[in-house]
């Protein structure tokens, strides 16, 4: 093939960005062989969510909150519930914290195997879209289909339903599941083991293209846990914070393009997601997992940004073993929650969203109401970094090949993030100038 | 087993739950043939489902421009055939079907029986559920 001319006009514009969360567009333009725009723009109205929470009683928080996100809402009610907790001196029983790390995998598992299946592998396999895949590869399509519904059930088991789950609540849960409904998923969890392990060495065996790139991870590390919604923040470049330190290390601005907000640790852009929690905990991972990775030939920490595609397979895999181990020995508590006295205060936490490690601060009043809020979710963490990616990818690719292919590789490398459009919009500044 | 999927699709607010309505009501119904009643969330629930029965009847309400309770009774080939955008907080019913038809489910499997509530908050007629019912039970 013969080689464009590298210092055409290139403009590039895809209005609409499929197979990703949300709504949001690529604006690509060069000049003269070098790149003049390359963004990922964020174009979904902000939400307002923060200034929807102020004065709403705590107890209504989970609920409100969870409706920032369809596909993740436990991010969101387990994030703000453990951040209240902290407000009101709850400490954390051990029968809640494991049953909010199944219903945690739930949402892993089905954000991650729809991710795989539907999203990532057309790219990875040279497909259009995900129809044209499915005649192809029916059966890998439906294996992935059948493990995004067992996550729906783990979902269920403790959060009554699928889509903005009601059974978290400040203190733990409403309700615990009965022997028999935790028995039957076990059963379900059992039956799947093999099928996970095919569908994650398939999405392992994918032709990944090699994305070498210089990026500091963050991610959640537990002393005993593959860290998921307890621990403290670390990143492969020293940070080792409590959350309440957030604040102190990490800071949002805007940027003309985007409706969600652009966010740095220390002036410089960090990735989060499943890649970033693998190469900082990698030996959290129960033995049985960090074997299975071993026997596909994976090694972390990785470079490579499309071994983030691997890191979600293991992560499903890593959901199953993980839940099976915690359920079969589930014990029916006494009660699901913990009594506790709402007070005023402030109270920061983080936990691992599908997509990375989200941040929350509530500052309550004595009764209990909310004076102020903030959810920082991961897709607007990233954004920084994945425009970072996107530049990079390209000057290394070169502009001189057709725009067809270099947009594929944009649309590539933006859908290897996952990002959630929807959730990243989270709060504009309004700023009036009155004359 | 061979049996007859009845799928509604719903979520718990206002019209939309007319699904879950007339799955709830079929539930206490006696029905003359082999069926599997499943109140779906997510129409992304609906694809495996699709594929795994010999015949399929789903439920949704429409919004459509009237009047209120106008059944609209749809096969596949009625539903229309645009790209799949595939954004997990957009799939709908037809993405649904799209997605079971490439994975081999034969098109005169489904029937899709779609009442037009007009508004989204519109609250649920229980004649509305009790037509789906009769309708249901005259396809069976």
């Amino acid at each position: 093939m013969t080689a464009l001319d590298p210092k055409r006009d290139i403009d590039i514009q895809v209005p609409l960005l499929t197979r990703v969360e949300g709504e949001g567009s690529l604006e690509f333009t060069a000049r003269d062989g070098k790149l003049d725009k390359l963004h990922l723009r964020i174009f979904e109205p902000p939400r307002l969510f923060e200034k929807f929470l102020e004065g709403q009683d705590y107890t209504e928080v989970p609920h409100i909150a969870a409706r920032v996100c369809g596909v993740c809402p436990i991010a969101y009610q387990m994030t703000s519930i453990r951040a209240m907790e902290k407000i009101f001196g709850v400490a954390e029983d051990p029968w809640v914290h494991a049953m909010r790390r199944v219903i945690y995998y739930g949402e892993w598992l089905q954000s991650h195997a729809l991710h795989i299946n539907l999203f990532a592998a057309p790219d990875f396999l040279g497909f259009a879209d995900a129809l044209q895949m499915a005649t192809r590869f029916p059966e890998e399509v439906k294996r992935g289909m059948l493990l995004q519904g067992l996550g729906n059930d783990m979902l269920r088991l403790l959060g009554g339903r699928s889509v903005h789950p009601i059974g978290l609540r400040v203190g733990g849960f409403h309700r615990a599941p009965p022997k028999h409904e935790v028995s039957d998923m076990v059963d379900k969890l059992l039956a799947a083991r093999d099928m996970v392990r095919e569908f994650a060495a398939w999405a392992v065996s994918l032709p990944r293209p090699v994305d070498e790139q210089d990026f500091v991870s963050v991610a959640i590390r537990h002393p005993h846990e593959y860290g998921l919604n307890e621990g403290r923040l670390v990143s492969d470049q020293g940070l080792d914070i409590d959350f309440a330190d957030y604040p102190q290390h990490f800071r949002e601005h805007q940027v003309e393009h985007s409706t969600a907000h652009y966010s740095m640790m220390g002036g410089q852009s960090y990735f989060l997601g499943p890649l970033a929690r693998m190469n900082l905990n990698f030996d959290r991972l129960p033995q049985e997992v960090q074997d299975f990775a071993r026997d596909l030939g994976l090694k972390f920490p990785s470079h490579n940004m499309f071994m983030n595609v691997a890191a979600r397979a293991l992560e499903c895999y890593l959901a199953i073993v993980d839940t099976l181990d915690i359920l079969q020995h589930y014990k029916l508590p006494t009660r699901p929650w913990r009594d506790f006295t709402p007070r005023a205060g402030v109270g920061h936490h983080c936990t691992e969203a599908p997509r990375g490690m989200i941040y929350h601060r509530f500052e309550l009043a004595s009764d209990g109401r909310v004076k102020t809020a903030t959810m920082i979710p991961p897709t607007s963490q990233n954004q920084a970094r994945l425009e970072q990616n996107l530049h990079s990818a390209v000057e290394h690719y070169g502009l001189d090949h057709p725009d067809d292919d270099l947009r594929q590789l944009c649309e590539k490398v933006i859908r290897n993030y996952d990002p959630c459009l929807s959730c990243s919009t989270h709060f504009l500044k309004l700023t009036v100038n009155r004359g | 087993m061979s049996f007859t999927l009845i799928a509604g699709i719903g979520s718990p607010h206002c019209a939309d739950r007319l699904g879950w309505a007339v799955i709830e009501a079929l539930q206490a119904e006696a029905l003359p043939v082999p069926v599997k009643l499943v109140a779906c969330s997510l129409p992304t629930e609906l694809t495996p489902l699709l594929l795994d029965a010999s015949r399929a009847i789903v439920i949704d309400a429409l919004l459509g421009g009237g009047p209120a309770g106008t059944i609209h009774q749809l096969r596949t080939e009625d539903l229309p055939q645009a790209a799949l955008r595939l954004s997990s907080h957009g799939v709908g019913l037809v993405d649904a079907v799209l997605l079971a038809s490439a994975l081999g489910m034969p098109a005169d499997r489904l029937c899709v029986l779609a009442l037009d509530v007009v508004h989204h908050d519109a609250p649920i007629q229980p004649e509305w559920v009790e037509a789906l019912v009769r309708r249901v039970r005259a396809l069976l």
